[in-house]
This record gives structure tokens, sequence and C-alpha cells, in this order.
């Protein structure tokens, strides 16, 4: 017991320390596009503006807005009907409220360094504009609705075993895609339908799910954006800085001559650029001394200076012409990776293409599911759910927020003759995870789940739910180390209230909210695990160990298959040598549940398994495989094996040749021990089994043949000895359908023998159906009572349109 | 004498009394949950209708009271009836101190001990319980279920078997007529496991399975490569789930089946001699012109890194006439070294000869 709350106290300071740590360590910038570090300075300002300027007439015909009332400074270095058009193109992209607030002249401003930066990125937007299209009111993403019919699927299937889909079983299947506002939005629709052997009532489901498409949204803003957009001029690579900038201090320095000083040629434009105001001062000392007859009083050397000086305030000093050219080559070398990847490309586009608050708000939607769905975010919160409702998850600047609501679903339409489960069988379930960074990154999570026990059985009618309301708190916390892997902790409690008003009918006497009571029976109600994944490249190795607890009375609606009062702790260890042409895989895994709130009463559960692999060449590869599962009923008077799976097995592939004729085998071979109790008396089996399959390609036909083999030299199961075998051939007729036909024989001795054939044929009929028949029909030549397993005859039909 | 039938009158009166109303209940099954404590059946033996409250009272040999629960009133018809499922759901709990009886609130499971479960029924007395009306207490030695966990295939693994065979560990104590049901079904590219569970056709739904494990169907399609599927296997008795596994995924993949490079196109000999430089990823290629007739390719090969390293084992070569695409494949020759630089020496059959310098790479799987 002692070592078991420690362990657990262990788990949760990792948690806490870690979450101490991480609130002291921000997260690194996200490499956005938004981060791209292009020196937004005066001088790059002004390149962008020249090279406006000489585009001037680009946008003839564009309607421009008024005058601007107040000194914009910022604009000044543009053009009159430029800078009308460039104020018309903040006002499409980013609304009427920033054009007028640049129309005054920033007099409202209080943020002036990011005003400037605004205007910085617009500058570049305009910039980047195609110049034949300029027409502002295409700008916006298409809000017209759309809707692409994505595929449709019809299986049906008919099997006489008493088990295996027994029955008729159709499943229909049809997808669709609507947008509307350029958010696309896929449609799933299925009824999975059928008569079992077992209960001759139509068994019926309706399935519907809607899904954001967040892919197929960055996808279409990143074609939207390119459409319009030049993103290498927006990341300015066309414009040669080095080249501009010595234009634009000749084209200054001209200026200066005009102004009747006569020194030109005495400095140099990239002097000007480069060399700070004493090395300046130095050339053009020198450089005055050299050409006496061009000598010139200290007066006016000195008023030349200053205007050299002048010039290079404008330029902004040396400084940020070192940033400037720098970012340009960081640019250069990173641009295939921002234009190409559509996450970033959508990123931009909140700056260059005008959108709605609905379509901002999807760009920061991760997904979003309505329907029977499921809903996944860690073991201690929601995992493996099925659902009726809604789920979805967005991440807005490395903040994350996940949601829920639905109600819970277990038993399936295919679940046919089950109609009681050991809980209530369905939970109204509302459920919020936030905090700081992405699942599956370095996160800090907190989450809350609330449910309450449903009175409708569903598909359950012989189960009597309890009025029930469940709490479930958790913090969820993963650390990134780089190449050394991540470590992820996470710790979740439950509290439980059960009860209504009883005979008495006094409502005020029914359950209160679970929550009031969270902090009750703190370790019977916990959950709390760590992990650490990671891998080290230099020893070619993969690794994962973990500790999990639970108490014996957590109650997690949100993780179906959570466990209770359960210790696990494993190692996973792989390795692989020579460029991975050796891998060996070590898998240990140990599982106590205990049974009792009191006595040291347990199951106890180990596994351990042990792979390797080798490719001792390209055309032949060895494994073989060494497991080992047990489980022991202890108490504190015996201990007990209750199972034993214990297996080694070799196998092989081989792509070989026999004369001329390719082949591809797969085989092996194995023994196998498997020990457990059943409820008439113990099992004591020992297998040999074996498999092999060889497929032998002949002029793009295949033959194929496969036998497995299973004994149990012990006798002691009854569908233990198992020699199940089929040969055939695959070929291709009237040049579009897809055929196999082949020989079967099974025989489960002592239970049934059977000789059979199988066809299959497929065929892809006017590029877009693609049409499915299997049928397989067996002959007893021995049967017995005892077969429930091994059924006559299947047959298979599956009909599917696809567009894409 | 006449004292021994007043004695066995007074022992009897309340039986005859109670034999009208009985309860049928499997504590194995029903007995441990307390949803299951509502799957008690009530037999009325008499013609007429009877509304009765019920107290359902948990006690274990060592722990004392672990819960007891009552209804508000309902009505029992003639004959077999199931608890009202509005009485069950606004039923009122208390539960005890001990430690098993804090599982039980907070999990609704029952731990391990000696049980016994008693079910009261009581007359209603102006919508109060009025006189008992039948009582039946059953008594069981409870284990808790193992978890039904499975086996193999492993969670997330490949494997290159199309027919596999599966493994689970059963579900103990082994209870007479509990049995496997195990489905299988394809996950298709970006579905959640749970939801292919219940929108794809399976490929295995087999029942009555009494082992705990199961050989691949012979009547159901084989796996498909490249393909991932999620499975899961229940434990049931008659039309009862008494317990769940986790759902996990493979995935078909035999890797030597599909490690199969992209095609690569073969540049002429005589341009690949003059840039005189290569790199040979597992095999040399090049296009030939032989006008003349089918011949074996004379060539050889040394390595210029380490020249005492002699390549051995050179595949054999065949040409055609007319344009040959000529791969030849090291992978399976001795005496080469990934980062090694080597020289090939063609004799081609017009006599003519070229040579090839190439840096010699490993595959990387």
């Amino acid at each position: 017991m002692p070592i078991k709350f420690g362990a657990v106290l262990c788990c949760m300071l990792i948690t806490l320390t870690a979450n101490a740590q991480q609130l002291q360590r921000a997260l690194p910038p996200a490499d956005s596009a938004g981060n791209i570090p292009i020196a937004a300075n005066p001088l790059m300002r002004r390149i962008i503006m020249d090279s406006l300027n000489r585009y001037k007439d680009r946008l003839k015909g564009q309607p421009g807005i008024s005058r601007p009332e107040g000194p914009a400074a910022v604009l000044n270095g543009l053009n009159e009907p430029v800078k009308q058009q460039f104020l018309s193109y903040i006002q499409k992209t980013s609304g009427p409220e920033k054009a007028k607030q640049l129309k005054e002249g920033f007099s409202v401003l209080k943020d002036t360094a990011r005003m400037q930066q605004f205007v910085d990125e617009k500058l570049r937007g305009f910039y980047a504009l195609f110049k034949d299209d300029p027409n502002f009111s295409k700008l916006a993403l298409p809000g017209k609705i759309e809707n692409k019919f994505s595929g449709a699927k019809a299986e049906t299937s008919f099997g006489d075993t008493t088990g295996n889909g027994s029955g008729w079983w159709s499943n229909v299947n049809v997808q669709d895609r609507f947008s509307a506002g350029s958010i696309p939005v896929n449609l799933q629709y299925a009824n999975v339908s059928g008569y079992s052997r077992v209960d001759t009532r139509l068994e019926d489901d309706n399935l519907v799910k809607f899904n954001f498409d967040k892919e197929a949204y960055l996808k279409k803003i990143d074609a939207h954006v390119k459409k319009n957009y030049d993103l290498k001029k927006y990341f300015l690579d066309d414009i040669d800085f080095r080249g501009q900038l010595q234009s634009f201090v000749s084209a200054k320095m001209k200026s200066f001559d005009q102004l009747g000083d006569s020194l030109s040629g005495m400095v140099k434009p990239e002097q000007v650029i480069y060399l700070d105001s004493i090395q300046l001062r130095n050339v053009l000392n020198e450089n005055a001394l050299k050409e006496p007859a061009r000598r010139m009083a200290d007066s006016s050397l000195d008023k030349y200076m200053g205007r050299l000086m002048d010039l290079k305030k404008e330029l902004g000093g040396g400084l940020e012409i070192k940033d400037m050219l720098n970012s340009q080559h960081t640019v250069r070398n990173n641009l295939g990776k921002w234009i190409n990847d559509p996450a970033s490309t959508a990123r931009m586009a909140q700056d260059l293409v005008p959108m709605s608050g609905l379509q901002r708000f999807f760009m920061k939607v991760k997904d979003l599911n309505l329907g029977n769905i499921a809903a996944n975010a860690s073991k201690g919160t929601v995992s493996d759910l099925f659902m009726t409702g809604m789920a979805g998850s967005l991440l807005s600047k490395n903040n994350y927020l996940m949601t829920a609501i639905g109600k819970t679903r277990e038993i399936r339409a295919m679940d046919a003759g089950l109609d009681a489960t050991m809980n209530a069988p369905a939970k109204s379930l509302q459920f919020v995870r936030l905090g700081k960074g992405d699942l599956g990154n370095g996160h800090s999570h907190l989450s809350v789940l609330n449910a309450n026990s449903r009175n409708e059985p569903g598909r359950a009618p012989n189960v009597r739910a309890l009025m029930q309301n469940t709490f479930v708190g958790a913090v969820s916390k993963q650390i990134s180390l780089g190449e050394y892997g991540q470590i992820a902790a996470e710790l979740s409690k439950s509290a439980n209230r059960t009860g209504g008003a009883g005979p008495s009918a006094d409502h005020a006497a029914m359950t209160k909210a679970a929550v009031a009571n969270f902090f009750d029976d703190f370790f019977v109600t916990l959950s709390t695990g760590v992990s650490y994944t990671g891998s080290v490249r230099e020893w070619g190795t993969t690794h994962k160990v973990y500790f999990n607890y639970s108490g014996l009375g957590y109650n997690n609606p949100g993780n179906p298959y959570a466990r209770r009062g359960m210790i696990q702790y494993g190692l996973n260890l792989k390795r692989s040598w020579l460029k991975n042409r050796a891998v060996v895989q070590l898998r240990t895994d140990v599982k106590n549940m205990e049974r009792s709130a009191v006595s040291g009463s347990q199951w106890k559960n180990y596994n351990f398994s042990l792979d390797g692999r080798y490719r001792l060449s390209r055309k032949l590869t060895l494994s073989g495989r060494l497991m080992q599962s047990q489980m022991n009923t202890v108490s504190d008077k015996y201990s007990d094996a209750v199972f034993t799976n214990r297996k080694i097995s070799f196998s092989s592939s081989w792509n070989g040749k026999t004369g001329r004729l390719p082949f591809f085998n797969q085989a092996s071979l194995g023994l196998q021990q498997m020990h457990y109790i059943t409820a008439a008396e113990p099992v004591k089996s020992l297998f040999v089994n074996t498999q092999v399959s060889h497929t032998i390609p002949v002029n793009g036909k295949m033959i194929a043949a496969t036998i497995f083999y299973n004994r149990d030299l012990k006798n002691a199961a009854v569908y233990s000895n198992l020699l199940n075998m089929d040969a055939g051939y695959h070929y291709t007729l009237l040049k579009i359908l897809q055929c196999g036909s082949s020989l079967t024989f099974l025989d489960n001795k002592d239970v049934v023998r059977q000789i059979g054939v199988r066809q299959q044929a497929s065929a892809q009929l006017l590029k877009r159906w693609n049409v499915n028949l299997s049928v397989d029909a067996r002959k007893d030549l021995v049967t017995s009572a005892q077969n429930y397993l091994y059924g006559n005859f299947r047959t298979e039909l599956s009909l599917h349109y696809q567009l894409n | 004498m006449k004292r021994y039938f007043f004695t066995l009158a007074v022992l009897l009166l309340p039986f005859f009394s109670m034999a009208q109303l009985s309860v049928t209940f499997m504590p194995e099954t029903q007995g441990r949950t307390l949803e299951g404590l509502m799957m008690a059946r009530i037999m009325n033996g008499e013609t007429q209708r009877r509304p009765v409250f019920m107290v359902i009272r948990v006690t274990e040999a060592t722990a004392g009271l672990i819960t007891e629960g009552r209804t508000a009133s309902f009505d029992v018809n003639p004959g077999l009836n199931s608890i009202p499922p509005s009485a069950a759901y606004n039923m009122s709990w208390t539960f005890g101190q001990h430690a098993a009886a804090t599982v039980l609130r907070q999990s609704h499971y029952f731990t391990e001990g000696e049980y016994e479960y008693c079910y009261e029924l009581y007359e209603n007395d102006g919508n109060k319980p009025g006189a008992l009306a039948g009582e039946q207490c059953f008594n069981y030695l409870l284990e808790p279920f193992s978890p039904l966990m499975l086996t193999e295939p492993y969670d997330g693994d490949q494997i290159c078997e199309k027919r596999p065979t599966l493994f689970w560990q059963p579900m103990l104590p082994a209870i007479p007529g509990m049995m496997y049901r195990l489905s299988l079904v394809e996950v298709k590219p970006g579905q959640a496991k749970a939801e292919a569970l219940h929108y794809n056709m399976p490929v295995i739904q087999q029942i009555n399975i009494p082992t705990p494990m199961l050989f691949y169907p012979p009547l159901s399609r084989e796996l498909e490569e490249g393909k991932r599927y999620a499975w899961q296997v229940l434990a049931t008795r008659n039309e009862m789930i008494l317990g769940r596994s986790e759902i996990w995924d493979f995935e078909v993949k035999c890797l030597d089946s599909t490690a199969k490079k992209p095609a690569e196109s073969f540049r002429n000999i005589e341009d690949l001699a003059r840039g005189n430089f290569y790199i040979a990823e597992g095999d040399i290629r090049f296009a030939v012109h032989n006008s003349y007739d089918k011949a074996a390719l004379s060539y050889t090969i040394q390595c210029i890194t380490k020249p005492e390293e002699k390549p051995e084992k050179l595949p054999k070569v065949q040409l055609n006439r007319g344009r040959n695409e000529v791969i030849i494949d090291l992978r399976d020759s001795r005496g080469f070294t990934d980062g090694y630089y080597y020289i090939l020496n063609l004799k081609l059959p017009n006599g003519e000869s070229r040579s090839l310098r190439f840096m010699y790479k490993e595959e990387v799987e």
C-alpha cells in the first residue's frame, strides 16, 4: 500500500513540477507567417514605395478614396494616386476603420509602432497583388454555397454461420461536401441494417456525421491567396535590395549636385551605404585633397557631409541596412516552405484577404464534428468515446480549447441479441479542456467533465439506469524534451453521486451535484499516469516507459475503457542495427488489478514479448517472436496461475525466383502453450501451428495458395485441430473484370470437414464505379452438433461510387 | 401435538403470505453492479395488480451494510415483472461507511466479498410503506471479473498475415455460459477507431466464441495489404454484456513485398561515363544499345577506396538486341561498403569499353 501511494504521489509531483517549469519557459515562436523575419524599417518601406510608384498606372480606374486629410507621414513616399489606391486596398482587406485611422494621420493612434508594422505588411500585400487582377471586390473568399457529392458505397452480405455477421446485413454509406462562405463541411451518412440469425427483428442504425474539413479549408484559402497574390513578391523576393539601395542613394546624391554642390563623384553610393560617419568624413577629405582643382572650403565640405549624413539617417543607419539584407537572405532560404505549406499561406491570408468573423474563427478551429461521432483527447479525459452530439477543438495563439457535448452510446445494430450492460447504457455528457499548447505537442491542460445517466435504455432495454451524476477533473501535461523525446503526465479524479427522491418523492432529498464533494475519497477515485517516450538516434533505439494507477472507485464516463483498481507499468524498447536491417523489440507490461477494497486480493497480469527481424538479403527476411502472457489470481493466502499463453514462432518472407518465375512466400511456424480456466474445467493446450502463403505472378495473372494448420498436441480444446487450405487463380476478364477463383478445404477434427469454392470478381466501371462480388460456398463432408463457427455459405456485394 | 401444530402454523404464516410475491435474481452476473441489482424480476402469483414499495439491502459478511435502496410505489402485475425504469431511476440510495461501500458509491461496482442481497417488498398503505408483502435474500461469494484484455496482434502493430489468429486474455472467474464476441472492421484513413466500429461493415463479426482466441474465420474475406483494422472483444452471457476490451488496431503491411523503389530513369551509359560520378543505391541502372546478338554483359567492379576489397558474387546480366535497360543489382553481392567508391568497367559487345565511377550507398528501409 505505501508503495502504491508513493508511486501515485510521485506521478502527481511530476505533473505539478512539470507545470511549474512550463510556466517559466515560454514556448518558442511558431514558424508562422506572423514570425517571418522581414525587417520592417523605413528603408525597406521606402524601397517598396519606390517600386509601387513606378507601377502607379497599374490601378487605373479603381475607385479611390478621398485625399487623406491629415499628414499620414508613413505614406509620404507614395505618389498621390498610388496612396489613394493603397488606402482603398486597406479599406477592402482590413475594414474602413483601419483606413480611417490612416487617413487621420495616426493622430488617434496610441501604438504607432504597431501601426507602422501594419502598414509595412499591407504595403507588401499591396505590392504583391497581381497586376492584371486588381479588382478588390474579388479579393474576398467566395461566399456562395457549394455542394459536391463525394461518393457513395452500398454493401450487402449474407452468411449462414451462427456468428460471423450472420444473416442479411447491409451498409449504405453516402459522403458529401458542402461549403458556405468557403467553409467546407463533410457530411457522412451511414445506414447499418439487417437481420441476424439469432434475432429475426430488423436491426437498424442511422448514423450521421458532419465534420469541418480543416485541410480542405486551408487548401481553399491557399488557392485563393495564390490566385490573387504573387507570394514571391509578398516576400519581396523580386526586389534586389542592394541594387535598389544603390540606385536610391545615387539619385539622391545627384540631386545634391543639382542644388549647386560640385562634389559629385567624391563619394560613391556604396560608401554612403556601408561606411560610418567617421569613415565617410575621411574618404571625403582624402578625395578632396587628391583633386585640388575641386578643392572646396571646409564649410562646403561640412555642408556636403551634413547632407550625406541626412541621407544616411534617411536610410536608417548601417544596422538597419544589415538587418534588411540579412532578412532577405533568411526569407529566400525559407520561401519555398512558407509558400508551399497551405497552413502557412492560410495564416498570411488573414492579412491579405478580407475575411468575415466566422471565416477567421474557423482558421483557429482544429476540428469540429457533429452527429454520431468519436471524441478523443487523453485516457484521463475522453478516449475512444462514441457519442451523439458535438465535439470540437480550437487553437488560438497557443491557447487550446476542446469541448464535447452529447449522449454516449455503446451497443451497435450489429450487436444483435444483446440487450443489457453492466452500467447505464447512455449518459449525457459535457466536457471542456483548456490550457496552453496543442494536444500532441508540449501542453498544460485542465479538463472538467460532467455526466448524468439517462433514463432511456436505447438498445439495452433490460438495463435499469439509476439517477447518477459524475464529475471528472483532470490536469494533463506534456513536456517536449526536444530530440530526447517527451514526458506526458496526467492526473484525473472522479466523483460520483447516485440516487433520486426514493419513496418520499421528496425532490429536495435528491442527489446533489457530484462536484460538491469532488475531493472526497481521494485515492480511491484517482487515476494518474506518467510516461516517457523517446529515441536515441546514435543507438538506433526508441523507447517508452510508463506507469499508471487508478483507484477502485475511479469512474470516468468519458473513457469507456478506463481501468479501475489497476497499477500498470511497462517498458517498450526497440532497437535497429545495420540501417534497419536488424530490428529487435522488447515489450513488457504488468497490470495488477485489485479485487478488494481491504485485502490484497488481485488479478495479476504479466505480458512479455521479444520480437526480432533480420533482413538477410533483399529477398529474404527472417523474424521470430517469443511471447508470454500470464494471469494469476492472488489473495492473502494463495497465488494461482489461471491463464498462461506462451508462444515461440518463426516466420519468413521470401521474394524469390523459380526458374524465371518470381514468387512471394510468407511462412510461419510456432509452438504455443495455452492454459486457461473455463466454467467446466481447466483447458491445457499445446499448439503447433504453421501458415504458408505462396504467390506466383505470371504475366499479369497470379496463382496463390494458403495453408493454415493448427494441431493441439493435447487435444484439449474443441476448435484447436484445424486445417484450412485454399488455392486459387487471379486473372482478368474482358480487360475490366478482376477475378479470383479458389478451391477451399477445411478440416476441424471431430467438428466439421468442408470442401468448397470461392469466387471473387471486381470491376472498375465508367471510371467512377467499382463493383465487388464474392461468393464462398462449402459442402459439409463431415459435420457435428458442435459446429457453430463454420458456415456453408457467405456472399458479399459492394457497389462503390467515388467522385475523387 | 397441538403446540407443535401451532408453532408450525406461526412459522409458515409469513411464508404463505409472502409466497405471492417472489424475486428472481442471478447474483453471478447481476450482483456485480448497482444497475445489475435492478435486473431482478418480481413474480406476482396472484391475479390482482399490487402496488408495492421495494427496498434492496446489500450486506457483506465482514463489512456490514454496503448499500440500501428504496423505491417509490410501483405496481406489480400478475406474472413476471421487471422493475419499472422510472422506479429504478428515482430510487434513493444510502451507502455504508466501509471502504467496499465507498467503492460502490463511487463506481457502482461491488468489490470482492461474501454478499447477501435482500429484496423486500412492502404493501402500499396510503402511499406509505405498509406490511411486508415479500422478502427474498440471495447469497453470493463475489469475485470481480478480471479485465478483458487483448493480447495479439498488438495495438498499433504491423503484421504480414492476411488471416491472423486473434488472441485475448479470458475474463475470469469463468462463469457458466460466458462467451466472447469479436468484431473486426476496417478503419478508413482519418477515421477514429470508435467510429469505424459503428459505421463500417465488419470483416469479422463472430459470436459464441468459447475460447480466448479466434482462428481467422475461413468464410471471411482476407485482410488487405496497406489497410488498417480495428478490433474489439466483448464478454457476454446470454443477452448481457459482461465486459468490453479496449479497441485495438493494426495495419497489414508486408515490408518485403512492398519495398519497391520508385521508378528510376535509365540514363545512357555514354552520358554516365562522361559524367564520371554516380550514386548506386543498391543497384546501378543504365541504358545501353546492343547492335549485335544476345550476349552476356562483360563487366568488372573494383573498389577504389580500398583496392584490397574485392567485390564478389556479381549478378549475371544478359544483353538483348537493341536498347537494353540494365540493372546490376548489388544488394546480394559481397564486398560493397556504404560510402566507398568503386569503378565499373564494361566491355560492350561491339568491343568498346566504358568505365563508370560510382559511390555505393546501402538502401535504408
